[in-house]
């Protein structure tokens, strides 16, 4: 698991993102094994702990599906939904950022900061 | 030509039969065939343990043919007892098609009883035991579902149960019995050697699923014709150690001396027409098998019945079922209801799914 | 589609048993262990394990193998749904092996009750403990019998004869 130092940091890059991206819901790092490591979200009660198992389970189906297909590592998954969008991404091998948004129109702003949070997250872990 | 032919281990009754049907279905036969005191061409009757002994042995410069009720020995060429006319006449005339250097013909001959000289393979022939006419079983009275016979197979002659006592698997017990560390070896096999009190055993052979011919004599055999040699605790496991043996539980050796010695023969005190289930699964892992006793397996766990609807309803012979039952029983695997207990669970499959199930074992068995 | 469920705890040797019999090398999705689990074992399965093998007539049997830890039940579903029976391994050297199968068989329960169970019990030379009997008597306390067998997961004669049984129970 990862020091707890280590999860404040990442605590608090997921309060930054919520608080520059309004359109943001929530975000949660996870291990790639399924583990929560750092979670934030508004108003709303989401499962976050599963998200984050289900988004280290997606994580590796998405490598497995680019390594099958040879299209290299794989960057992001986007999940649209009639009630918004999901993103999954690698912070690096062993971290995955899953984020979401309530708004269908909003799946530039919602790469666009968490692709930024992802690769402020892999420099300091 | 002229053909000559002696027996082996035959009793008397059998020898003064086959004698007088020889000559019996002289006219029908191609060739002339006689019987002779000294002959290149032997049956022996591989239920005596002579004739066990000189088949294991295998004799050079003699033509073998097997005679008993079941070809368990895996004989090219086999007699089944008892002794019939029809079997008879297609075997010597099978024979005779033979080429004379296939028969040995000009080698001279030999006594039945002379002690055999050592190995070379017996089996010279070309034409496989399949050919020739399947003659009906032992059970088949049983099976044909007359009154009399649907629950009356083997009951009377005590010759027709298994008797554990003179094979490997009676030599087994007794050493269990009496937690007597022991080696059991027998011409050619790979010895077995038993640690009763950690309930298992050990052996070179690395695959019990497949042992090969000469590794089966050791489980097939008379105890008569095996050797037992009693071991401490620390010898049994010096040898082990020095000849890298490979452990099994006891189980495996219970479980194989029993099935290859049963030979479609209820184990005696059985009533045979007691109905029966399994308590578990036996553990085909460590349990040399073929395909039918996992079907077997499947049944008798679902169901309760007698061995006869065992067979009917699992369509497998009744000598199979009668193997498997004996070898489950042996590990304690069995357990006897009373016959009102007898039930039979319908099953449900849709035949298109039976096909790919059975499709998939196919494949899984290439 | 036909497919076969392989499921069990982690390290219990899945993917292994898929790699076994699969006639090609299994897709797979294991990561890196985060937790206590990498003293026992370096990678875990977070999606799925997937192998297959070719009927003569075409049709192809899919292998698929679970994750193993709780926190990833949600596929379990998604991978039973449709399977023609179940493969249930269980590692004797784990903590509680017999706790484990229980787990297990009340997690595929109504999947179990629609197909069937077979379950191989792994890693016995680890563990003397606890016997093939031990595994029995507790299924029979919970009034089931299930096909037992203690097997090696890299031998594909073992995996062999857990789907052997397996269809054999599903025949009958």
């Amino acid at each position: 698991m990862l020091a707890p130092q280590l999860i404040t940091k990442l605590d608090q890059r997921l309060a930054k993102l919520l608080e520059d991206c309004s359109v943001i819901n929530a975000a949660v790092v996870t291990t790639a094994d399924g583990h929560m490591c750092a979670m934030r979200q508004g108003n709303q009660d989401y499962p976050l702990e599963r998200l984050a198992t289900m988004g280290s389970t997606l994580m590796s189906l998405g490598d497995t599906i680019t390594a099958e297909l040879k299209m290299g590592t794989c960057d992001n998954i986007i999940s649209e939904n009639k009630q918004g969008i999901v993103a999954f991404m690698h912070i690096n091998n062993n971290l995955v950022l899953v984020t979401l948004t309530v708004q269908k129109n909003a799946l530039g702003m919602l790469l666009s900061h968490s692709r930024r949070c992802a690769e402020e997250m892999a420099q300091f872990v | 030509m002229d053909y000559q032919i002696t027996t082996r281990a035959l009793d008397k009754t059998n020898n003064v039969f086959f004698k007088s049907m020889l000559q019996l279905i002289q006219n029908q036969l191609t060739q002339k065939w006689s019987y002779e005191e000294s002959a290149h061409i032997i049956l022996v009757d591989l239920e005596q343990p002579d004739g066990i002994e000189f088949w294991i042995s295998k004799p050079r410069d003699v033509f073998l043919i097997a005679y008993a009720r079941q070809n368990f020995y895996h004989a090219e060429w086999f007699l089944q007892k008892p002794l019939r006319i029809q079997p008879l006449l297609q075997l010597l005339n099978s024979l005779a098609m033979l080429q004379p250097a296939q028969l040995l013909i000009n080698s001279p001959p030999i006594t039945a009883n002379q002690c055999p000289p050592p190995p070379k393979p017996s089996s010279v022939a070309s034409v496989p035991a399949a050919a020739l006419p399947s003659v009906p079983s032992l059970f088949s009275k049983a099976m044909s579902g007359t009154s009399e016979g649907k629950n009356k197979y083997c009951l009377d002659n005590k010759l027709e149960y298994f008797e554990p006592s003179i094979y490997l698997l009676g030599l087994l017990q007794e050493s269990l019995v009496a937690a007597r560390p022991r080696r059991f070896s027998c011409l050619g096999s790979a010895p077995l050697y038993i640690l009763p009190y950690e309930n298992r055993c050990f052996s070179a052979v690395t695959k019990m699923q497949q042992l090969d011919s000469l590794q089966e004599n050791l489980y097939s055999s008379y105890a008569k014709n095996i050797k037992v040699v009693n071991l401490t605790p620390e010898e049994l496991l010096a040898e082990v150690q020095k000849n890298a043996l490979r452990a099994y539980p006891m189980d495996t050796a219970l479980w194989l001396a029993t099935l290859r010695c049963s030979h479609g023969r209820l184990i005696l005190g059985q009533a045979p027409d007691s109905v029966i289930r399994l308590k578990y699964w036996p553990n085909f892992v460590v349990l040399p098998h073929d395909t039918v006793h996992v079907g077997l397996a499947a049944f008798m766990l679902k169901n309760t019945a007698n061995l006869i609807t065992i067979a009917q309803k699992t369509h497998t012979t009744l000598e199979t079922v009668v193997d498997f039952f004996n070898s489950c029983k042996m590990i304690e695997l069995t357990i006897e209801e009373p016959a009102s207990e007898s039930r039979l669970v319908d099953k449900k499959i849709a035949e298109p799914k039976r096909r790919t199930l059975k499709d998939i074992l196919n494949r899984l068995l290439r | 589609m036909e497919k076969i469920i392989f499921t069990g705890p982690m390290g219990a040797g899945k993917t292994t048993a898929i790699a076994s019999i699969s006639e090609i090398p299994p897709i797979s999705t294991e990561v890196r262990c985060s937790d206590e689990a990498l003293a026992r074992k370096e990678t875990t399965t977070v999606a799925m394990d997937y192998g297959y093998f070719n009927l003569d007539d075409g049709i192809r049997i899919h292998l698929y193998g679970t994750p193993g830890q709780e926190r990833f039940n949600y596929m379990w579903n998604i991978l039973s749904a449709g399977g023609i029976g179940l493969i249930l391994l269980i590692d004797n050297a784990n903590t509680s092996p017999l706790d484990d199968m229980i787990f297990y068989l009340d997690a595929f329960h109504e999947f179990i009750e629609a197909t069937g169970v077979v379950i191989g019990v792994t890693r016995m030379d680890m563990n003397r403990q606890l016997l093939l009997d031990d595994y029995r008597n507790k299924l029979l306390e919970r009034g089931q019998i299930f096909p037992v067998f203690e097997v090696d997961a890299r031998q594909s004669n073992d995996v062999k004869i857990l789907v052997h049984a397996l269809l054999a129970i599903l025949q009958d």
